[in-house]
């Protein structure tokens, strides 16, 4: 089994509820976001058009961030999540130099939203989250381990965001990507990203 | 408030390699570079300093960097596939065998001193050159992405050594060498004459690289590290001490305080060269 996610680009309407989803589950500091969704303008007035790509860690299959690690701390599950054990990570951040798509945030110190203070939410959510440690998107593993999909795939609103078992050509994403070509960032890079993105 | 992002990442570059790991990376090569020669010279003051330079220097800044200080020790785990791990094996096993070295001189004429120095000159060239592999190993920056990174900062490590001693001999005075003031200049003159070619070869070669490449070439040419690559490394960094060491050789008279500054200027060079390098960290747009 292989998870991983496919993204259509043109359902996708940027309006960042995933980001915002990603963020209320698991509770990253400001300046954090374990899912961006990047965009462009193409064109000019009155022949615009814009479109989104959202970006999550891509869980690769041969994880840059997981080679140059020197301690150990960035791992694979045998179902192909790539994660982080802030046990064993020590902040050198050379993770975060391999990793080709910028999916990978140092936490330097824990802040508030607001200057009023932690929220109660904070205090909270802000716990499983160490100073001092690198980390990132892990498909909400803590929801896919009970069955569930990550957040940003059930906040999604257009049904962009699908999310499945690569190695099964019968599931949805298999079929996604066979049926409408979907296709990889940087994929010269040689790290085989879990997640594909159908052409907009 | 999110951020709106545009993609490519117009010059999105790495913000998290900064002066310490310029300092760890700079004190290493200069002091390893330090120990090589100073082997070779014959300069115990050298080879102390040297291991002082990467224990304490090199050593405290990147303990000092890391965002868990105390789990250092898990730096060195997987030397099987991290750069990391395996270059601060290197630079443990260079200040244990220097050490003995430096520490043992009554056996240097034997064979286990011999196979110490081996070993201490070994790993002293490990630590010079593995700062380029371990850069060299991520894709996700193409201006570190090339084999020339390596070589480079290994001939930095020469340079920046060779001015420590230079700089060095101002305390400990020209007698403490084992070769004259007027060799060192020649073999100065050189490694600086070679990294400028060098420079040259991969500045062209960068530029048509990748698009990531391309734009942390513009940026030492023309960007915002325009003045730090043109004015430090090329103007303060090789050129000045190119010009008072050719006017000390063609002189004929070697003067240690000539040959001395021009070890100075040239050292800022190489503190400024990992800074340009480390600074021109320019990841490749996504798409």
């Amino acid at each position: 089994m292989r998870y991983g996610m496919v993204i259509d680009l043109k359902r996708c309407i940027g309006c960042r509820a995933c980001v915002v989803a990603c963020k209320a589950e698991n509770g990253t500091t400001p300046g954090i976001f374990w899912r961006e969704v990047l965009q462009k303008e193409y064109g000019e007035y009155p022949a615009v058009s814009r479109t989104y790509l959202p970006r999550p860690c891509m869980h690769c299959e041969k994880p840059l961030c997981m080679e140059v690690c020197p301690s150990g701390a960035t791992q694979k599950r045998d179902n192909g999540i790539v994660w982080i054990d802030d046990a064993k990570c020590i902040g050198c951040r050379y993770c975060m130099m391999a990793c080709p798509y910028e999916a990978r945030y140092y936490l330097p110190k824990l802040t508030p939203y607001y200057p009023q203070g932690f929220t109660p939410y904070e205090k909270v959510a802000y716990q499983r989250h160490k100073i001092g440690t690198v980390q990132k998107c892990d498909f909400c593993w803590h929801r896919v381990e009970q069955g569930l999909n990550p957040a940003c795939v059930d906040t999604c609103l257009t049904g962009a965001t699908y999310f499945g078992d690569l190695d099964d050509p019968a599931s949805e994403v298999s079929q996604l990507i066979a049926s409408r070509h979907g296709f990889q960032l940087y994929p010269e890079a040689g790290t085989n990203p879990s997640v594909y993105y159908l052409p907009p | 408030m999110m951020p709106t992002v545009t993609w490519p990442l117009v010059a999105s570059r790495q913000r998290e390699w900064r002066y310490l790991i310029l300092f760890a990376f700079f004190l290493g090569g200069a002091g390893a570079g330090m120990f090589f020669l100073s082997y070779f010279l014959e300069y115990k003051l050298g080879i102390i300093l040297s291991l002082l330079v990467v224990g304490i220097g090199k050593g405290g800044c990147h303990v000092l960097y890391l965002g868990k200080p105390l789990r250092a020790w898990r730096a060195i785990l997987r030397p099987q596939s991290s750069w990391l791990s395996r270059g601060l094996i290197g630079v443990l096993l260079f200040l244990v065998f220097g050490s003995l070295y430096l520490l043992l001189p009554g056996i240097r004429d034997t064979g286990v001193g011999r196979a110490l120095a081996a070993l201490g000159l070994f790993s002293a060239f490990w630590v010079m050159i593995y700062t380029g592999f371990l850069m060299a190993r991520s894709p996700a920056i193409p201006f570190w992405n090339t084999a020339l990174l390596p070589v480079m900062f290994t001939l930095y490590g020469f340079i920046s050594g060779l001015d420590g001693i230079l700089v060095s001999l101002i305390v400990a005075g020209e007698g403490s060498i084992g070769v004259g003031l007027h060799q060192l200049e020649v073999v100065e003159a050189l490694l600086l004459l070679a990294a400028l070619v060098l420079l040259g070869v991969y500045l062209m070669t960068m530029y048509t690289a990748s698009p990531g490449a391309k734009m942390a070439t513009l940026l030492w040419l023309k960007g915002d590290l325009a003045a730090y690559f043109l004015g430090g490394v090329i103007l303060v960094g090789l050129l000045m001490p190119l010009g008072v060491l050719s006017y000390s050789l063609l002189s004929g008279n070697s003067l240690l305080v000539l040959a001395s500054v021009a070890g100075f200027l040239a050292l800022l060079g190489g503190v400024l060269f990992r800074w340009c390098v480390l600074r021109a960290g320019v990841y490749n747009p996504l798409v």
